[in-house]
């Protein structure tokens, strides 16, 4: 298990460095001169050579990319053109905020879908079925700046029960949340409830009444277990995408989050921030998926003996 | 004669669904005696394993139902509470205290399964929780039915207890059920079946979907298991050659009916047999001749979705009588076992029924 | 079992952990602004139900630099203009230029030269005191390291005279160059500061202005306070938090709330909502952003320095085929000035729209144009633009325009990084709309950069015109000292761009600045200047 778990943290070096080399290459590549947006339309043409060349942007393709990467051997990643501020230390600000929003968020939807999901599927077709399939249809419908500025204008302007802007306090994160969590609940519902059933019809869920057990005992001890695995699949890719941050939910909510960073350095053509916070996020998301195939093995004891075979 | 410990008598089981109703089992009517071991034979779709369901009131919830007809288990199996709360009335009239399953609660069948009645289903390979340890598995048909007289200890010598009896190391009870072969999977199966020493084991087809040298081995550990457990039988199967090995009686199954019972001797060797036993026995493929074909009985079972007014088994019967397609045949005794065919209207010593009223007759004149 | 359980505790306990790392380093940031509260009351103020000590300002994108001669974007001079002063200031209802650190000032015969004398006794942020070595640092700072040239292309450099005079030199005889002073690169700035740390001054500045720095973490907000010894007295408001808000919906509805207290701007649809408001003060004006409808002169289609060219016929076909007053209609909801001249309105030298003749819309004069031209079936061409609502809102309605005389345009909707490069820097297009910006009220801004011949190249007269008649009215406005002179060149300019049409002048919007209605002294402005020194509460 070891060896599988130092396997694939070996594995995402490659990875990073392939991801590195693609998104230096779009950004260096594509129409649009760091210097010129930096320094406004204003500026003059000596200007912009001269901000050209203390960015170091008129060397060549190839000898810039290995001077970035030759920094971040040594874990310089460079500063942001843009701020001139370290993009670590940029990166690093906002990830908090951008963490514990895709920690509450995905949180809530579990809380709220696994649940629902589990119950329709026990009651197929019962009115709960319909009415939690119908749920989840709208949840998935409804787009997230809507929601959230719907659940701002109810709640903060109205009601004036939770601040509308920032993290400062915990309060500060429930309206994003539920926000973020609406269409990843409907998903979690409808997976929920299709892996339920299959299980449901499973030859030893029949041994198991056989025996005796009680519904609920069959529900928990042999049906949860069993449906966990598409389960915690999609909640761990859920949770790796958010690390990314959502623009839309941190512009309406005024969240400083990673998402926010990531569009302003790509409009902004700020080359180190845009790819560091790229590798950033790729780690992120390559860590949940180890952490997502971890408990796979946790969950079905067959994965573990595959994992140790190899 | 053996005290009977399960009497199914006229039952009648039907699926519903949106397409059309299926009429699986019609007026069903057989016994299982304490310590017998019942083969029950017949072609896919006659009905075997629906019977076994009903019996542990098992059927597809909402889709399957126990329409009419009475499933009765002996007094001294059924449960404590129920047997207390008809205790009283029991000893102040004749009443039959039996438990009658079609009509039990889902609470009480609860009790029943896995301790009175178990079941174990045809293939091993999925009748198993793969993320439960062996172990727990057999454990925990011990922890539902002990009462909580058993500590957790005695449990699981209990378990190693069961597990030496089927030939499998007890200390294999950590092992996951993938880490197991086919054959031993089903031993697994039959350990839980067994756990709790049931008066009544209902095994559907148990070694159709292992090997022939496996089969060998398992039918042999049943066989034992049997004797020391004084433990009933119903073998569901399709395969003579097993129920020739294994079981004391035999009832032919067709489209949801016995139309034949009686002793192994009986079945296998008498004389006078109905046409359908007939044509499963014929088509046996015979080792000593040469044939280029093989001799099966012509055409299919009828649709279960249609009730047939007379002999189910008309239409493809070789001998089939006027009478047959218009009147179903009555359960008649022929050489001391029960035959359903007009065949032997003329040589049969009256009815199952009237055998069976005899019976009772004597047993009480002799109270 | 039983190690799948433990695991979950530990995995559980972790998070929790994590959770709680996080809000504690971030309420750790965040623990100066103002919550929604309902019970204090502060020098007997009460706002809109909430009290303040100080105001939280949203700007919808986030500032880069606090260093005057570094930061380039407007949003980003908002919160520099509060930390710093300039030499001198625009009276904000004439218009005219006032003293600020300057406090008096002379030019010599030819207007080449200024000496300035310049206040004594104003500090730093930092307590030390302004000398005149700084506001000498400063301005050659700006001259030479400032991201843009526009304002100090007429400024050689800045000596020293004496301990209190310093005189400016300039390389030619420059009419507007006292607005110049005014623009934001010229703040003055704390030299040892500068040269002790210069990257580091974009993040902790120091200079004399009415508010002194706090703390601004990059993503989170930028935090000032009254400078107490601010050599115009203490500011009346004695915080402010600026905070990057870019979804507007968000940010009205946080000011509705209450959670803010100033928006620098917000979209014109808000406009009706807000001015309902009780509780919300909506304050506009004629704004100094010109929107232009610009020609590739140089190649292509549109190519034509001389009347007789069919590019010229064809730019004049489009002049008589649009009608601005539809396009202000239907992309500023009927809120903005048609402009008929490449200048705000309210600039010196702007026509007088009594006298001077404009084009309105002729569709048949248009048409016969075209056929003038040799397209009389019309023609098909490519429209580029950003993504940015303001421009493609009227591009579709000049789009429609278009094509009821015959010509089909084709809208090229570009990224504002690649635009800047393939259509301002390159000219690789042959039609866009595009806005400039007047940056202070005078017929020279932005005509001369944007217009002149020389001016090709620079990425500043992107339209590539180079008319000598043009070039030489630009020239006198430029230099002249005789108003009246200047005045008359500038009617040429006028009538040569609506002549030529190199560029053809739309209309202008209304800037717009939205507040709590307890607030005092709050004004929109033309160029988005925020003077926050100015506001006070309102007594209840």
């Amino acid at each position: 298990m070891l060896k599988f778990v130092l396997k694939r943290l070996l594995m995402l070096i490659p990875i990073i460095i392939g991801i590195s080399f693609i998104i230096f290459a779009i950004m260096s590549l594509t129409p649009g001169d760091p210097a010129q947006l930096i320094l406004g339309e204003n500026a003059s043409q000596e200007d912009i050579m001269a901000k050209r060349e203390e960015l170091g942007l008129n060397d060549n393709f190839f000898v810039r990319y290995f001077k970035y990467m030759a920094g971040v051997v040594r874990g310089d990643f460079g500063n942001s053109y843009r701020t001139t501020l370290p993009v670590i230390d940029e990166i690093m600000v906002r990830f908090p905020s951008t963490l514990m929003l895709a920690f509450f968020g995905i949180g809530l939807s579990v809380v709220i879908g696994v649940p629902l999901g589990i119950i329709s599927a026990i009651r197929q077709y019962s009115i709960f079925d319909y009415f939690s399939r119908t749920l989840a249809l709208l949840l998935t419908a409804i787009p997230a700046f809507w929601l959230g500025l719907m659940l701002m204008l109810v709640f903060s302007l109205n009601l004036g029960w939770l601040p509308s802007t920032g993290t400062d306090s915990w309060t500060g994160f429930i309206l994003p949340s539920i926000t973020l969590a609406a269409s990843a609940t409907a998903t979690l519902t409808r997976m929920s409830r299709s892996s339920v059933l299959e299980v449901i019809r499973q030859d030893y869920v029949r041994t198991a009444r056989a025996k005796g057990a009680s519904e609920r005992r069959i529900i928990f001890k042999h049906v949860l277990r069993n449906s966990l695995l598409p389960i915690v699949t999609i909640v761990g890719m859920n949770f790796g995408v958010q690390m990314g941050g959502t623009v839309v939910i941190e512009s309406v909510f005024t969240i400083s989050g990673l998402g926010t960073l990531m569009i302003t350095s790509v409009r902004m053509k700020d080359i180190p921030s845009v790819v560091g916070s790229v590798m950033f996020v790729a780690v992120a998301i390559g860590l949940a998926n180890l952490l997502v195939d971890i408990l796979y093995a946790y969950i079905d004891p067959r994965i573990k003996s595959q994992y140790s075979k190899r | 004669m053996d005290e009977k410990l399960l009497e199914i008598k006229d039952l009648n089981v039907t699926y519903v669904t949106d397409d059309a109703t299926v009429y699986a089992v019609n007026g069903l009517n057989f016994d299982i005696y304490k310590g017998e071991t019942l083969g029950l034979v017949g072609e896919t779709g006659a009905g075997k394993t629906t019977t076994a369901l009903a019996i542990m009131k098992l059927l597809p919830d909402k889709i399957g139902f126990i329409n009419s007809g009475s499933i009765k288990l002996a007094d001294l199996d059924a449960p404590q509470e129920h047997k207390e709360a008809k205790g009283a009335e029991a000893e102040e009239s004749e009443e039959d205290t039996r438990l009658d399953i079609t009509k039990a609660s889902e609470a009480d069948m609860r009790l029943i399964r896995g301790n009175s009645i178990s079941m174990i289903f045809q293939d091993p390979m999925t009748s198993l929780n793969p993320v439960l340890t062996v172990g727990a598995q057999i454990s925990e048909v011990l922890e539902l039915h002990n009462n909580g007289e058993m500590s957790k200890a005695d449990i699981q010598n209990k378990v190693d207890e069961i597990l030496t009896l089927v030939g499998i190391p007890p200390a294999r009870k950590h092992e996951y059920p993938h880490q197991f072969s086919g054959g031993m999977k089903q031993r697994v199966v039959i350990a839980i079946a067994l756990a709790c020493q049931p008066r009544l084991l209902l095994a559907d087809e148990p070694t159709t979907a292992l090997d022939v040298t496996i089969q060998a081995q398992v039918l042999e550990m049943m066989k034992d298991l049997k004797v020391k457990l004084n433990t009933a039988m119903l073998l569901i199967t399709h395969d003579l050659g097993v129920v020739a090995q294994t079981c004391d009686r035999v009832a032919i199954m067709y489209a949801g009916e016995i139309i034949e019972i009686g002793t192994v001797e009986q079945i296998f060797e008498g004389e006078h047999h109905h046409p359908y036993t007939v044509g499963l026995f014929g088509s046996i493929p015979d080792l000593t001749k040469a044939t280029k074909r093989l001799n099966p009985i012509d055409g299919l079972m009828p649709d279960p979705t249609v009730i047939i007014p007379g002999c189910k088994f008309a239409d493809r019967c070789p001998k089939c009588m006027e009478i047959c397609k218009s009147e179903k045949p009555a359960n008649l005794m022929v050489d001391g076992h029960m035959i359903k065919c007009h065949l032997f209207n003329d040589i049969a010593d009256g009815t199952l029924e009237e055998a069976q009223a005899q019976e009772e007759q004597a047993a009480e004149e002799t109270k | 079992m039983k190690s799948s359980k433990m695991l979950r505790v530990i995995a559980c306990l972790l998070l929790v952990c994590m959770v709680f790392g996080a809000c504690s380093s971030n309420s750790g940031n965040g623990g100066n602004t103002s919550q929604p509260a309902g019970g204090e009351v502060v020098n007997g103020q009460k706002t809109g139900g909430r009290v303040k000590d100080g105001i939280v300002f949203a700007l919808n994108a986030e500032p880069t630099s606090l260093d005057p001669q570094v930061a380039a974007e407007r949003i980003t001079y908002i919160p520099v203009m509060q930390l710093y002063d300039r030499l001198v200031m625009e009276d904000p209802d004439t218009r005219e230029i006032q003293p600020m650190l300057a406090e008096s000032w002379e030019f010599n015969d030819d207007n080449t030269e200024i000496t300035f004398k310049i206040k004594e006794g104003v500090k730093f942020h930092d307590g030390s005191d302004l000398t005149v070595d700084d506001v000498v640092f400063s301005i050659n700072r700006a001259i030479n390291d400032a991201p843009s040239k526009l304002f100090s292309s007429a400024m050689d450099r800045m000596e020293k005279v004496d301990d209190t005079h310093c005189k400016l030199i300039l390389k030619y005889a420059f009419s507007p160059v006292m607005y110049c002073l005014n623009n934001v690169q010229f703040c003055i700035v704390k030299q040892a500061a500068v040269e002790a740390d210069e990257e580091g001054f974009s993040r902790n500045p120091i200079g004399t202005g009415p508010y002194k720095f706090v703390s601004w973490t990059s993503g989170a907000d930028l935090v000032m306070e009254a400078f107490p010894d601010y050599w115009r007295g203490e500011a009346e408001v004695k915080k402010v938090t600026f905070r990057t808000m870019t979804d507007t919906s968000a940010s009205v509805m946080a000011l509705e709330a209450g959670d803010v207290d100033v928006i620098a701007s917000v979209p014109n649809s808000d406009r009706a909502n807000l001015l309902a408001n009780n509780d919300v003060e909506w304050y506009e004006t004629e704004g100094a952003s010109i929107y232009i409808l610009t020609f590739n002169t140089q190649e292509g289609l549109f190519a034509g320095q001389t009347l007789e060219d069919n590019g010229t016929k064809l730019r004049q076909a489009i002049s008589y085929a649009i009608n601005r007053d539809d396009i202000i209609l239907g992309a500023l909801e009927g809120i903005g000035t048609p402009l008929y001249a490449p200048m705000a309105s309210f600039a010196f030298g702007y026509p007088d729209l009594d006298t001077f003749q404009i084009i309105e819309q002729d569709q048949d004069k248009a048409k016969a144009l075209l056929a003038e031209a040799g397209y009389p079936d019309g023609f098909t061409v490519t429209l580029r633009c950003t993504e940015a609502a303001n421009y493609t809102q009227p591009a579709v309605i000049i789009q429609d325009q278009l094509r009821q005389v015959g010509i089909t345009v084709e809208l090229d909707q570009m990224e504002r990084g690649t635009y800047l490069q393939e259509v301002y820097r390159d000219m690789k297009y042959e039609m866009s709309i595009w806005s400039m910006t007047s940056d202070y009220p005078d017929g020279d801004s932005p005509t001369y950069v944007r217009l002149h011949g020389s001016m090709i190249g620079n990425t500043n007269n992107y339209v590539g015109v180079n008319i000598p008649e043009l070039n030489e009215a630009l020239e006198i406005g430029r230099t002249s000292q005789d108003q009246e002179e200047r005045k008359a060149a500038y009617l040429k300019v006028s009538e040569i761009v609506r002549d030529y049409a190199p560029m053809i002048p739309l209309y202008s919007q209304m800037n717009n600045v939205v507040a709590n209605a307890a607030l005092t002294g709050v004004r929109a402005h033309y160029g988005m200047v925020v003077d926050i020194y100015s506001y006070g509460w309102r007594a209840e």
